[in-house]
């Protein structure tokens, strides 16, 4: 485990989580490659349109979603500024 | 079969349209209309290519406007009953000078909207510049050149963006230029990215 009190146990399974995503992006650019739109693009369609859908029928403000987006990359750069920090101080161990 | 091609510039997409094609065509005649130069970047452009996945905001720059350019916009925007959901479209001008985004929707609509801003930096000018065509159904729309659209979706790095960029070159990789593609991850210092992404 390095400085950082995030268990290695964490890191292996988000690494197997990875791995399983690029297999299922890989797998559904295949199945795109050996399908005509006909057959997948509704289902795409279904996955854009229903996701949206679903957004649209909560209604959240414009100031809400702006609000999760600001905080989100806040989070975002604590954890790169993090990172940052952990590789120094590993560097200097 | 596939229903998506990438030859010439032009990436061709058989599908039917979805909310989010719908949008960027509606919007991309009104800026014609308007006479600003735009195209599509990031998410959409993973979306409008396939990727199963989908977003609020369908992100789109503009050449930079002077205020008469943006008032005209905005009564064209109006005329067509569209709205600004986080802030009204008349201050449109003193937002895109002002380096922030705008939200543009049908009106009474917040998502999804189109997020509009004015070309930045070297990368938002090389999009706008060396934008290339995407025919969808009747209609097409400038997007970004994908070769910038992948090395800048390693640059962002977070899931999405490095799936969408896996999504991108597995379907296209092919027909992409190996030469464009390693300048930019050049570029924008996502080399190491890069390599992995063509090893997956």
């Amino acid at each position: 485990m390095s400085d950082s009190l995030k268990p290695d146990t964490l890191d292996a399974k988000h690494d197997g989580d990875w791995q399983q995503r690029i297999t299922a992006i890989k797998r559904w650019v295949a199945y795109i490659n050996a399908e005509p739109p006909e057959t997948w693009g509704p289902q795409q369609n279904a996955v854009v349109n229903g996701q949206l859908t679903a957004a649209q029928h909560v209604a959240t403000s414009a100031a809400h979603q702006q609000h999760v987006t600001a905080v989100a990359q806040e989070i975002r750069d604590l954890q790169e500024s993090d990172t940052e920090t952990s590789t120094v101080r590993d560097d200097h161990d | 079969m596939s229903g998506i091609e990438l030859r010439d510039e032009t990436l061709s997409v058989d599908r039917a349209l979805n909310q989010l094609d719908e949008l960027a065509i509606a919007f991309s005649d009104i800026l014609d209309q308007v006479g600003i130069e735009h195209v599509y970047i990031a998410g959409y452009v993973s979306i409008l290519a396939g990727r199963a996945r989908s977003t609020e905001d369908v992100d789109v720059l503009i050449e930079p406007i002077d205020e008469a350019t943006a008032d005209t916009l905005t009564t064209h925007l109006e005329a067509e009953n569209f709205w600004g959901p986080a802030m009204p479209l008349s201050s449109l001008y003193s937002m895109l000078e002002n380096g922030d985004p705008v939200w543009v929707a049908p009106t009474d609509q917040i998502t999804p909207h189109l997020e509009v801003k004015t070309v930045r930096d070297e990368f938002d000018q090389a999009s706008l510049s060396q934008a290339i065509t995407a025919q969808i159904g009747s209609t097409s729309i400038p997007i970004g050149p994908l070769e910038l659209q992948i090395a800048y979706k390693l640059h962002l790095g977070a899931q999405k963006d490095i799936e969408d960029a896996v999504h991108l070159y597995t379907l296209f990789e092919e027909t992409l230029s190996a030469a464009r593609l390693e300048r930019w991850a050049q570029r924008l210092d996502v080399e190491a990215e890069y390599e992995r992404l063509t090893q997956a």
